[in-house]
């Protein structure tokens, strides 16, 4: 009889060891559409508030030392822009449009031109794929929200650069140097990789017959076969802007290999989803699961859930991941709207204003990216949400 | 469930054996069926938990595969050795439970008591050979090969799981 107490103990002592280190509790709070659209809204407003002088956007604030961060990164500035025209386009908002549109300033400031492409590069720096894929995708959203074509050449000249950079394998290399006047074999950028690819899907939508299809497909083969081997990633790499690429492709535009990476993608968002949804602030979520994901992590999770649900609800391949896609998008967006510093809790930061709408790391530090990617990723969860809510 | 490993410690009376079968195939079937409920009260995904399942199958399959020989258990007198040591400890192990929860879970507790089933028939057909020093020295081989199987099957259920939304 002591001996089975023994053995009872052990499992007893078992199951709560497995309980509390390797599956605590995964805490989704429920989100409405109006909170979310609240969130959204106060996002937006952060971003709006920090326009600086000279097309720029304030880039960061530590809430602990009352610093503004004089910081900057053109990837993160068309980020903002991007993110700003998208919700421009998507909602009317007027604030975000001028907000928007301010930038393009800065942008117009930083142009770096070489045979027939434009870069988007700050004066005597190499240029960057991710910049100028990202900053294409903004002038594209920004044509959804106005109307106007007057950047269409430019546009052009950012996606040419793009497609100078594509290799014979379909992969784009991350770096242009100035002093070579070359592309820079070998080097490939994190995520300008799948800005890239997104770009390139948004060109073709917007200009079809100029042969951007062609480089997409390339540049999807390439990802969704080889990117990680290449890159070094074990696992696959959770880039949620190649989820915004595949989105853009759409059925028509993905082989089997491109949904069976989508697959895959869509595996390793909805694992991050639920290792997010285990920690917490403090305690043994602290200690076990580490820091809670920043804003800008919350949201590149939500951005690449929601744009591989859309795409499970367009390909009937993908079909079978909705339901799984939607659970994990309803709870990485109610963490999100959670998390969010709300009107009371500003008021405890020394300026409340550079609180209010931000999601602060432990340390006390947020910058625009904390801000934009929670905001696309809610932006783009709003319509299953406003379903749910049907 | 390893039957070669078992049957170096299960009693010699099949008809003790074939009744912790049954209990524990009614055990597993009880708690696959409330699994599903069990860990939506506890706020865990079953691809989470598949994971914690995981972790129990490669740990169980380790021990096995450094321990291959298990200590003797104590057990009831008569039929009631069917349900001590036979049913608990000896069937109903951490791994078979937990992935009795799992399979509630993912709504698979129709395969899961049918792969019981078979792990069961297997291990009463082990009792049918008699034990001796040949026998038992397979039995040990046997053991250890399932106890490495079971390793690989934890590591594909963590892949499985890694790869699930």
């Amino acid at each position: 009889m002591r001996r089975l107490l023994v053995y009872a103990g052990v499992f007893v002592l078992g199951a709560l060891v497995l309980r509390v280190a390797v599956v605590p509790a995964e805490v989704c709070p429920s989100v409405t559409p109006a909170e979310a659209r609240t969130a959204v809204d106060e996002a937006a407003g952060w971003l709006e508030r920090g326009v600086q002088p000279g097309g720029r956007y304030m880039y960061g604030y530590d809430r602990e030392a009352d610093l503004v961060s004089l910081d900057y990164n053109i990837t993160r500035h068309a980020g903002v822009m991007m993110g700003l025209y998208r919700l421009a386009a998507e909602t009317g908002d007027r604030e975000a449009l001028a907000a928007a549109e301010h930038g393009l300033s800065f942008l117009h400031a930083n142009l770096l031109r070489h045979d027939d492409w434009t870069a988007f590069a700050e004066p005597g720096q190499d240029a960057r794929l991710g910049a100028s894929a990202l900053v294409a995708a903004a002038l594209v959203q920004r044509r959804a929200a106005t109307g106007d074509t007057g950047e269409d050449d430019l546009l052009h000249g950012l996606a040419r650069f793009l497609r100078a950079q594509q290799q014979a394998d379909g992969s784009v290399l991350g770096t242009w140097s100035v002093a070579t006047e070359r592309a820079l074999p070998g080097e490939y950028s994190t995520y300008g990789t799948g800005q890239a690819l997104w770009t390139f899907a948004l060109m073709d939508d917007l200009f079809p017959g100029e042969g951007w299809d062609e480089a997409a497909r390339r540049l999807a083969r390439f990802v969704a076969t080889r990117r990680d081997e290449v890159e070094g990633h074990y696992l696959t790499f959770p880039d949620h802007w190649v989820a915004y690429g595949l989105a853009e492709l759409g059925p028509e535009g993905l082989g089997e290999p491109e949904v069976a990476y989508a697959r895959k993608l869509a595996g390793i968002f909805g694992l991050n989803s639920r290792l997010e949804a285990q920690s917490g602030e403090d305690g043994l979520r602290r200690l076990l699961r580490g820091e809670p994901a920043s804003g800008a992590g919350l949201g590149t999770v939500t951005e690449g859930l929601a744009q591989l649900w859309r795409l499970s609800l367009q390909d009937p391949r993908l079909g079978d991941l909705t339901e799984d896609l939607e659970t994990r998008l309803r709870c990485t967006a109610g963490r999100t709207v959670d998390r969010q510093i709300d009107p009371v809790e500003a008021q405890a930061a020394p300026r409340p204003l550079l609180a209010l709408g931000a999601w602060f790391s432990e340390d006390g530090y947020t910058q625009m990216d904390h801000q934009r990617h929670p905001l696309s990723g809610l932006l783009a969860t709003l319509p299953l949400l406003e379903e749910d809510a049907r | 469930m390893n039957p070669c490993r078992l049957r170096l410690v299960l009693p010699e009376r099949v008809a003790a054996v074939a009744l912790g079968c049954v209990v524990a195939l009614g055990a597993v079937a009880a708690i696959a069926a409330l699994g599903g409920a069990l860990l939506s009260a506890l706020d865990i995904s079953p691809e989470s938990f598949r994971l914690g399942a995981a972790l129990v199958l490669v740990l169980e399959g380790a021990r096995a595969l450094v321990f291959a020989w298990p200590a003797p258990e104590p057990e009831l007198a008569g039929l009631e050795a069917g349900l001590v040591p036979v049913a608990f400890p000896l069937l109903l192990s951490p791994g078979v439970v937990a992935l009795a929860v799992a399979a509630g879970g993912d709504d698979v507790e129709p395969e899961a008591v049918g792969a019981l089933a078979i792990a069961c028939a297997l291990t009463l057909a082990d009792t049918l050979i008699p034990r001796g020093e040949r026998a038992d020295t397979l039995f040990v081989a046997g053991g250890r090969l399932l106890a490495a199987l079971e390793i690989a099957a934890g590591v594909a259920l963590a892949v499985g799981a890694i790869g699930d939304v």
